[in-house]
């Protein structure tokens, strides 16, 4: 641009970064500016788009009448201002955590139900409580010691040795 | 951030309770829908009042606009409906073809002429517009004319322009907007649009 052309410019737009960004913002470049919603805004913004309306295709060479312009505004005035409305916070949270939180919950009940016979074939009753300390496990399957066979099991042990088996067999018990 | 995402903050700040946004987005569109419901509708005295009619209605539903869609394809199908309903209520045919489900607007039945149903002032005008806007384009310096076709011709963004031009993207950003200017301080006389020149 020459300088001449410059200073033509600035003569006939002294908000010029103003509406370098309504510029961009027309063209999804920036964020829209404050004077926008401004009549002098407007205007740039209306007339921004009929050139680019025109160079697209002469067919939207059209000229907008006053008529339509001030007739559109007037009954856009007479209307409510509508307003969509928000999603709860709560139920926000519950779209996002809590509904799938208890769907992945009833998807691991449901698989754990299901195959239940191929993990324990021998049925429930053989189950091992897992909410039972493993000492109250070894406590209840041990058998007991009676004292009288204190002597045969420790011959037994001397012979036998150390083996998982005794180990078990002698874990301490509650009584 | 993209032509239709900048629709989408207008429309959020609509749905917020923002008229001054719809009006934005009125001005954008405006020309579009008048010259879309010039191919259905004969009277230009009508013209006007449905494209009036479909704002309304598009303003009145924006709360239940998701955005699942472009703005201009929404408020196209509610331009075309506004007009069908202003037919079948005056007993008339759509002056075009199927042809007028084109969602974009911009390939319409060229048998439909569009100066055979615009008044002879608004044809004067039409082509007074157009032949400014080519005029002021012929007279830029090559660099600003070269960026602003890239922007509106070609769609490309300004980090593409940037690249193709070999500058920075700010100086991109002053070509467009000086080219725009330049255009439409020619353009300014013409827009001062009396009534009897319109459709």
């Amino acid at each position: 641009m020459s300088a001449v052309q410059s200073r033509q410019f600035s003569q006939t737009n002294p908000n010029g970064d103003l509406t370098e960004q309504l510029s961009a913002f027309l063209d999804g470049e920036a964020d829209a500016p404050e004077w926008l919603d401004t009549p002098h805004g407007k205007e740039h913004w209306e007339t921004y788009h009929l050139i680019g309306d025109v160079l697209r295709t002469a067919d939207l060479a059209l000229p907008v009448s006053a008529r339509f312009t001030a007739g559109l505004e007037a009954a856009l005035r007479d209307e409510p201002t509508v307003l969509a409305p928000r999603p709860r916070p709560v139920a926000r949270f519950m779209r996002r955590y809590a509904m799938p939180g208890v769907s992945l919950m009833v998807l691991v009940v449901a698989v754990s139900w299901l195959a239940q016979p191929l993990i324990n074939p021998l049925g429930p009753a053989h189950t091992v409580q897992a909410s039972a300390p493993a000492q109250d496990v070894y406590a209840a399957n041990a058998p007991r010691r009676e004292p009288e066979f204190a002597d045969y099991y420790d011959v037994h042990r001397h012979v036998a040795g150390m083996s998982g088996a005794t180990q078990v067999d002698y874990a301490p018990t509650r009584d | 951030m993209t032509e239709r995402e900048a629709d989408a903050i207008l429309v959020e700040r609509v749905q917020r309770g923002d008229k001054q946004a719809f009006d934005l987005l009125v001005r954008k569109y405006q020309r579009k829908i008048l010259r879309l419901l010039s191919r259905l509708i004969r009277d230009p005295s009508e013209v006007e009042d449905v494209a009036q009619e479909a704002f309304i209605k598009a303003y009145r539903a924006l709360p239940g606009f998701r955005g699942e869609s472009a703005f201009y394809t929404w408020l196209y199908r509610i331009a075309v409906n506004t007009a069908k309903n202003h037919l079948a209520a005056s007993k008339r045919r759509p002056s075009g073809g199927p042809s007028y489900e084109n969602e974009d607007g911009e390939t319409f039945d060229e048998t439909a002429n569009l100066s055979d149903i615009q008044t002879p002032e608004a044809v004067m005008a039409s082509r007074e517009i157009a032949s400014t806007v080519n005029a002021a384009i012929e007279a830029l310096p090559a660099e600003l004319r070269t960026a602003i076709m890239l922007r509106e011709i070609e769609g490309l963004s300004y980090e593409e322009i940037a690249q193709s031009m070999g500058c920075p993207i700010g100086t991109v950003r002053s070509r467009i907007f000086r080219a725009r200017e330049a255009i439409a301080a020619r353009l300014r006389p013409l827009l001062d649009t009396a009534d009897d020149r319109r459709w």
